[in-house]
C-alpha cells in the first residue's frame, strides 16, 4: 500500500472540510478512488458518475500525467503519489442584447447559425474592397446580418452612371466619396456595425498594410491588377477571400486562399494584356448581375465566419444571367502556384499597373474576366462568331484565317477554299515569322477553345490582331457551310 | 455575486493583466490568478483552447495541472481565472456564468480595438 495524496481545487474543499489536501492509501488508481468515495462520498460524486466514470469536467492527473492518457498497467500504485484534480474552466462572449435578439431573430433561429454564431458575427471583422457593383449587395447583407466591423476601401466619388447597380449610393449622394456614402447607409441600416472608411485606391505598395488583420476580405474590384494584388495580398497573410466578378451577363464566384484551397492564381496565372481586359465602361453590365454575385459573396463570408455549410472553396460557381443557369466547376490548388504553391516565388506584391494601364479604375461596372481551359463563356479575348466571320469575307475585309489543328484534323475538314493556312499549335512557337503582325489573323481549331489559347499564346508575343474564330470549324459548318463536315 | 471591490490585485498583476488582454486581442485572452484568499499577486496567462477564441475561451486542464500541482507543493495557490472579452463590456456573460464554480474569484477585462480597458470581478457563492 502507497500513500496517495489527492489535491482538491478550491471549488469542492467545502466536501472536505476546507482541506487543500487529503491523504488515502492505495495500490492503484482504481482503489484510490474507492478510498476517495468511502471516505469523502459528496467529493466523489462531483468527480465520479454513477457508473464509475470521471466526469466530464474534471480530469485526473496522476503524478502529472492525465489518467485517461494512461495505460490500465500504469495506474498501479506502489509508491506514494500525487493525484491532481483539475477542473475544466470556460466560458463565452458576452450575449446578445434584447434589441440584438430582435433584429437577428430571423437567423438566431437558424439552428445552424444560432447565438453562437451571431457571437461570432458580430466578433468579426470584413473587409470590403470596393463600394461599387458587388461591393453594395455584399456590404449591405453582411452590415444586416451583423458583421462587428466593415472595412469600406475605394479612391471613388458616386456618379450618376454608377447607380443602376451600386445599391449603396443614392441620387443624393452623387458627387460625395463612395466611401462616405457607404458609411453612411450601412450606419443607418445596423447602427451596431462599426463602419472604417478607407477612402484609397488599392495597390501593391498599400494591400499589405490595408488587407492585414481582417477575417475575410470581399473583392469587389472590376479590374485585373487590384484582383491580383488582392489575391496575392490574401494568400501572403493568409485571409479568406470572397471572390466574385461580373462581365456583361455572366458572374462567377468563390472562396480563394482558404487554408488548403486554391488561389485565383491557380485558376488564371497572371492578368491578361490590358488591351484583352476591356473596362465594362465599354462592355456593359445588367445591374441586378452584380446583386446575385455580391449577395454569395455575403453569403460565403458568413459562412466562413460562422463555419456553417460548405463554403465554395475549391469551387467556381459560374452565373448565367440570360441563360438563367448555375453551374459549379471544381478547382484546385496548384501545387506550382506562384504564390500558394508548395515552392512560391512570388513573395512579395507585384504591381500591374503598367501592364494593365487601361483598366484602372475600381468600381466600373464589373470587370471582364479570364476562363478557365475547357469552358465556353463569352469570353474577353477577341473573338469572332462564324457569322461575323462570314460578314467580314463577305465585305472583302483583308485576313488570315489559320487552322491550328493537328494534321490529322485538319484532312478531315478544311477551310482551304478561304485561303486558310495550316499551322498546328505545337509548331506555332517555331513558325511564328509565317504570321504577319499587321494583317487580321483569324485562329481556328474543331471548337474555338485550342485556338483561343493560342490566340493568347500569340497576344503574349505581340501579335495584337490576332482573334480566335469562336465555335471553331464545325461552328462555321453549322452555321455557314453545311457542306462541310463536322467532327 | 460579490461586489467586485472584494478582490485586490497587485499593481504588477494588474499590468499583467492588461498586457495579456491586449496581447491576444482579438482572440479572449485567459489564465490563472494567484494569491492568497482575495488577494491576486500573480496573473498567469494560459492559451485559450476554445475552438472558437474569439468568442469563448477554455483552459484545458493539461495546462491548469501544474499550477494546482505546485499550489499542493506550497506555491501560490490558485485563487481564480481571468479572460478578456474582445470589443465588449467586461460584464460575465450567460455561459461565463454558467460555467463558473464557487470557490473561485472570475474577473473579466473589456478590450476596445486592441486597447485592454476596464475589469470586473465576481464569485459565485458555493
Amino acid at each position: 500500500m502507497a500513500e496517495v495524496r489527492v489535491h482538491v481545487p478550491a471549488p469542492l474543499r467545502s466536501h472536505v472540510a476546507g482541506e487543500p489536501t487529503i491523504l488515502v492509501e492505495a495500490t492503484s488508481l482504481h482503489m484510490a478512488l474507492g478510498a476517495v468515495q468511502a471516505a469523502y462520498p459528496a467529493l466523489a460524486d462531483r468527480l465520479l458518475t454513477d457508473d464509475g466514470r470521471v466526469r466530464p469536467y474534471v480530469n485526473l492527473f496522476l503524478n502529472g500525467r492525465d489518467v485517461r492518457l494512461l495505460e490500465a498497467d500504469k495506474l498501479t500504485i506502489d509508491q506514494p503519489a500525487d493525484l491532481t484534480i483539475v477542473p475544466s474552466i470556460a466560458g463565452g462572449a458576452p450575449d446578445l442584447t434584447r434589441e440584438e435578439r430582435l433584429r437577428y431573430h430571423r437567423q438566431l433561429i437558424l439552428p445552424e447559425l444560432g447565438l453562437e454564431g451571431q457571437q461570432r458575427l458580430r466578433a468579426a471583422s470584413v473587409l470590403v474592397v470596393g463600394a461599387g457593383g458587388l461591393g453594395s449587395p455584399a456590404a449591405l447583407y453582411l452590415a444586416a446580418a451583423g458583421v462587428g466591423r466593415i472595412g469600406i476601401v475605394d479612391g471613388d466619388i458616386v456618379e450618376l452612371s454608377n447607380l443602376h447597380r451600386q445599391i449603396l449610393h443614392d441620387t443624393t449622394s452623387v458627387g460625395t466619396r463612395k466611401t462616405t456614402s457607404a458609411k453612411a447607409r450601412l450606419e443607418e441600416l445596423n447602427p451596431d456595425v462599426e463602419v472604417m472608411e478607407i477612402p484609397r485606391r488599392l495597390d501593391a505598395s498599400n494591400a499589405l498594410e490595408i488587407l492585414d488583420g481582417w477575417d475575410v476580405v470581399v473583392d469587389g474590384t472590376d479590374n485585373f491588377p487590384t484582383r491580383y494584388v488582392i489575391n496575392d495580398a490574401c494568400v501572403l497573410l493568409g485571409i479568406p477571400l470572397a471572390y466574385g466578378a461580373i462581365f456583361r451577363f455572366d458572374g462567377q464566384a468563390s472562396v480563394f486562399a482558404a487554408s488548403g484551397g486554391p488561389c485565383y492564381r491557380c485558376l488564371f496565372r497572371d492578368p491578361p494584356p490590358a488591351a484583352l481586359a476591356p473596362s465594362c465602361a465599354e462592355a456593359g453590365v445588367l445591374g441586378a448581375l452584380p446583386g446575385i454575385v455580391g449577395s454569395i459573396q455575403a453569403t460565403e463570408t458568413i459562412k466562413l465566419i460562422t463555419g456553417m455549410g460548405t463554403p465554395l472553396i475549391g469551387r467556381l460557381l459560374l452565373v448565367d444571367a440570360l441563360g438563367g443557369e448555375f453551374r459549379s466547376l471544381e478547382i484546385r490548388r496548384d501545387p506550382a502556384c506562384v504564390v500558394c504553391g508548395d515552392t512560391p516565388t512570388l513573395t512579395d506584391l507585384v504591381d500591374f499597373e503598367a501592364f494593365c494601364a487601361e483598366s484602372l479604375d475600381v468600381d466600373e461596372p464589373g470587370a471582364p474576366f479570364p476562363i478557365p481551359a475547357g469552358f465556353q463563356l463569352p469570353v474577353p479575348f477577341p473573338a469572332v462568331d462564324a457569322l461575323e466571320l462570314k460578314e467580314m469575307i463577305d465585305r472583302g475585309k483583308r485576313l488570315v484565317l489559320v487552322d491550328v489543328r493537328d494534321p490529322a484534323e485538319h484532312a478531315m475538314s478544311d477551310l482551304a477554299n478561304l485561303g486558310a493556312i495550316s499551322l498546328p499549335m505545337e509548331e506555332l512557337e517555331e513558325r511564328l515569322e509565317e504570321i504577319d503582325p499587321l494583317v487580321e489573323t483569324i485562329l481556328f481549331c474543331r471548337t474555338g477553345r485550342r485556338s483561343m489559347e493560342a490566340v493568347e499564346f500569340l497576344h503574349s508575343r505581340g501579335y495584337a490582331r490576332v482573334l480566335n474564330l469562336s465555335g471553331g470549324i464545325n461552328g462555321w459548318a453549322r452555321d455557314v457551310d453545311p457542306n462541310l463536315p463536322t467532327y | 455575486m460579490k461586489p467586485a471591490r472584494d478582490l485586490v490585485l497587485t499593481d504588477s498583476a494588474r499590468r499583467l493583466l492588461h498586457e495579456d488582454a491586449a496581447r491576444e486581442y482579438p482572440q479572449e485572452a485567459c489564465g490563472a490568478l494567484l494569491g492568497s484568499a482575495d488577494r491576486v499577486v500573480e496573473v498567469h496567462p494560459l492559451p485559450n483552447r476554445a475552438p472558437h477564441p474569439r468568442v469563448s475561451f477554455a483552459i484545458e486542464p493539461c495546462d491548469l495541472e501544474p499550477l494546482l500541482t505546485a499550489e499542493a507543493g506550497g506555491g501560490l495557490a490558485v485563487i481564480g481565472f481571468y479572460h478578456s472579452h474582445p470589443d465588449s463590456e467586461p460584464r460575465p456573460s450567460k455561459r461565463d456564468l454558467a460555467a463558473a464554480l464557487p470557490g473561485y474569484w472570475y474577473l473579466v477585462v473589456g478590450v476596445d480595438r486592441g486597447v485592454s480597458g476596464r475589469f470586473h470581478a465576481w464569485r459565485m457563492r458555493g
